[in-house]
């Protein structure tokens, strides 16, 4: 029995002493106003990324402890500092940000943008992206789809410790597979992606084989998520509050594995439990309420705060949906058929046609169509308990395709209570 | 000790409060014309019951022989709905709470603690009604509220004195402004239990008692781990209408502190005083003479608490109150200590033991003991049925921007 106590009691002393160090580095951060704009959609003429590659001054300059990337950088990797490299800054705070005229939450942002600014690089690039956190919680990046070094993956206690306030991490990694994938916080998941912490990542390849087959001249990114606002708001107050607490204990060299329910191994927390610890997910500790999405949204707006899809008639457009909620999306295109030509970034053997098409949580699926019926058609979800505003049909997951230059007898309106 | 049978003052107010509760329901229902295309906004509902039970015993001065009793006073129930309105960050709401008074009630009794409207903004609140009464700034941490109340609040003079209830609960018209999350103004108008001066009916609302009180309220999520908790000022005017003096007025000042700010371990000091200019040539002859005579009073208390995985664990307490009536030269004291043991994340076991001198004061005053010792469990349960609501001092909206 005292073996046991020992080895628990070092092992969460070495825990201990490794947090207070990652605690110490925190540095003081402010918050700022949402100064961001929905990322505009891109062509597939234009190359450059929404974020502008940048060199190391151009970085997002927090006054906070600047992380060095893991050594060694991932095999085959340029050395740091090389011209080589693609680079990006991504900062993220909390803004306020208007989901639909006057639904205003607070949420998280990366470089004040939800989603988050897309990302386009060329297959095999080496890409080098500071992340730093301006926010009051803990944060990582997970590149979603990125075959790449473990130690680049974003995943907190797996492969790196989470990025605190007024700190920044590097990622480093070369873009690979060709496609469409997106980045994401993997810290509090379940929280954070629902506060708008996900933006595209476009791996783009000269000999585009999609292009190839349909030569599409617009290229949309739908992102895709759902949102419980009174569980985002009350979660990021709990996260506030224990940071704080935090760090108030870090600054006494008094965090340890009870205050930061943080173990080495699952038989510490199995000791641990034995001889009485409360772990946070039991009865007598909380009251279960799991988030229930009432708003739905594309590229952080629900409609008729949408954007558009504009096409020109004659011409092929893709539309990249990215599922970055936790609800599907069966995603239905009115006067048109469409070919579904990749999932998860990976071209299909065979494009398949159809009007609807499913995007799982998680999942990102392309989609190619000629617009050759001019009109205003409905694209949306056709799972329609997901095409409201709390409850109040029409919203969420619904746009629309304009045909450039169409002027119909009918002219489209908003109504916001059918 | 004598057990006082009082006129079911507060049963009256029950029936009263419920049958106009009725009939405003009844009109309503026979008057509303329901439109079903427009649906009723989301309301939050907050409810709760704080169950307070203690087996305690007491002793007297003298050869006066120990009691013991099962005592449920201090629980309480409340429910409390909010909504909406038209207005960005405007929202309006009923509360309604009953609770068991002391032992000076007749058995069974349910006082109705809190029955009022009230309208929020972000910088302002009012609220119109029955309910808690601004007659401390630092609450004391006592095994029930009422413990020390002698000391530790400002004496509602009105009263015949029997009941702390009456210390505690008025009808009231209050409005607070913030000036900042932290700091606030507010101002308040009662209608105190009046049953010595001129008794009248608890539904009646004749203003006679009126204040003011600033002060500074560290938010919730961060109140253990700052220094300064609460700090408060506050001034009453009580409109006595005595042939010799026509009102009263006391002030009060309090401050709770933390000594050791931390989230596990915290060592915290409360202090209040009271001073309560009273009727200066009043001799003490009766019971509601202690509450309009001239005093100076006191009340101070240490505390430790632990927070093991920061969760409620162990607490203990040291509370000490003097009090001086001026004119009689009369001093009192009390001392209590207390131990509140943590069974889960809502429900204490509690130890209590109190001494009070009560020299100078006449034994038929009644509820006077040299000694109390309490045991019992404390169980708080709150709910919320859809938390619409973000709160003005939360941690998001302080320091992200106000979003209500």
């Amino acid at each position: 029995m005292n073996g046991r106590r020992n080895f628990l009691q070092l092992v969460s002393g070495s825990l201990a002493a490794g947090a207070a160090s990652a605690w110490a580095r925190r540095a003081s951060a402010q918050h700022g106003g949402h100064g961001g704009s929905p990322p505009q959609p891109t062509t597939s003429g234009s190359m450059a990324p929404p974020v502008a590659p940048s060199g190391p001054s151009a970085s997002a300059g927090m006054p906070g402890m600047v992380m060095a990337a893991p050594q060694p950088l991932p095999r085959g990797a340029p050395p740091a500092g090389s011209p080589l490299y693609k680079k990006f800054a991504l900062e993220l705070k909390v803004v306020q940000h208007e989901v639909v005229p006057g639904y205003v939450v607070h949420m998280m942002a990366y470089n004040g943008q939800i989603p988050a600014p897309t990302i386009r690089v060329n297959e095999g690039d080496w890409v080098w992206i500071d992340f730093t956190n301006a926010s009051d919680e803990m944060h990582t990046i997970h590149w979603h789809g990125m075959i790449l070094d473990y130690r680049y993956d974003g995943v907190p206690y797996l492969t790196q410790d989470p990025t605190m306030r007024g700190e920044s991490y590097p990622y480093v990694f070369q873009a690979k597979p060709y496609g469409t994938h997106f980045y994401h916080c993997h810290f509090g998941t379940v929280m954070h992606m629902q506060a708008g912490m996900y933006g595209a990542f476009i791996v783009e390849r000269p000999d585009d084989p999609i292009r190839a087959r349909y030569p599409y001249t617009q290229d949309y990114t739908l992102v895709l998520s759902s949102l419980d606002a009174l569980y985002v708001r009350d979660q990021m107050n709990a996260m506030f509050a224990r940071m704080r607490q935090r760090d108030v204990l870090a600054a006494r060299g008094a965090l340890d594995w009870r205050t930061q329910n943080r173990f080495a191994t699952l038989k510490d927390l199995v000791r641990a439990v034995a001889r009485g610890y409360v772990p946070a997910y039991m009865r007598s500790r909380t009251s279960p309420r799991p988030p229930d999405p009432t708003m739905f949204l594309i590229n952080g707006r629900a409609y008729p705060a949408t954007e558009p899809i504009k096409v020109r008639e004659g011409e092929w457009t893709r539309l990249r949906f990215i599922n970055a909620g936790s609800v599907l999306h069966n995603m239905h295109m009115h006067g048109h058929d469409f070919f579904h030509v990749c999932s998860d970034g990976a071209p299909l053997p065979a494009p398949i046609r159809g009007n609807t098409l499913s995007v799982a949580p998680g999942k990102t699926e392309d989609i190619v169509f000629l617009a050759d019926n001019p009109g205003f058609w409905a694209l949306h979800d056709h799972d329609v308990s997901h095409t409201v505003n709390n409850g109040v049909y029409p919203g969420g997951v619904m746009t629309d395709i304009e045909y450039e230059g169409f002027h119909g007898t009918y002219t489209p309106s908003i109504s916001l209570d059918e | 000790m004598e057990r006082i049978r009082r006129p079911s003052r507060s049963t009256s107010s029950v029936v009263v409060v419920a049958a106009v509760l009725l009939f405003a329901r009844g009109a309503y229902a026979q008057d509303a014309e329901v439109d079903p295309a427009a649906p009723q906004p989301a309301v939050q509902f907050d409810y709760g019951l704080r169950g307070v039970a203690s087996l305690d015993g007491q002793k007297g001065y003298g050869n006066a022989n120990a009691v013991g009793t099962v005592d449920i006073s201090d629980t309480y129930a409340y429910a409390r709905a909010r909504a909406p309105m038209f207005a960005p960050e405007h929202r309006a709401g009923a509360m309604f709470a009953v609770t068991f008074p002391d032992q000076f009630y007749e058995p069974g009794t349910l006082l109705v603690a809190e029955a009022n409207a009230f309208y929020e903004t972000r910088w302002l609140s009012l609220r119109l009604g029955r309910g808690r009464i601004a007659s401390q700034v630092v609450p004391m941490p006592t095994f029930r509220d009422d413990d020390m109340i002698r000391f530790s609040g400002a004496q509602n003079p009105f009263t015949d004195g029997r009941s702390t209830a009456d210390h505690q609960y008025g009808n009231v018209v209050e409005a607070a402004a913030w000036a900042t999350p932290r700091l606030f103004a507010q101002v308040h108008l009662e209608n105190l239990s009046n049953f010595v001066l001129q008794p009248q009916a608890l539904s009646a609302f004749t203003l006679n008692s009126y204040g003011l009180m600033l002060g500074y309220r560290q938010l919730p999520s961060l109140a253990r781990m700052s220094v300064v908790r609460r700090i408060a000022v506050g001034v009453n005017t009580y409109r006595v209408d005595l042939p010799s003096q026509d009102v009263l007025v006391d002030a009060v000042a309090g401050a709770w502190i933390n000594h050791v700010p931390d989230p596990v371990h915290t060592v915290d000091w409360r202090v209040q005083a009271i001073y309560d200019r009273g009727t200066p040539s009043l001799n003490i002859t009766t019971l509601p003479d202690t509450f309009r005579a001239e005093q100076a009073m006191i009340t101070s208390s240490l505390g430790y608490e632990y927070r093991r995985e920061m969760l409620p664990t162990i607490r203990t307490n040291l509370i000490g109150a003097y009090k001086r009536y001026v004119k009689d030269g009369i001093d009192q004291v009390t001392v209590a200590t207390n131990v509140f043991y943590a069974l889960g994340a809502t429900t204490e076991i509690g130890l209590q033991y109190q001494f009070r001198s009560r020299v100078g004061i006449p034994e038929a005053f009644g509820d006077d003991f040299a000694h109390s010792v309490k045991i019992g469990l404390i169980v708080a349960l709150d709910g919320t049925t859809t938390p619409i609501f973000a709160e003005r001092n939360s941690l998001l909206n302080v320091e992200s921007g106000y979003l209500p």
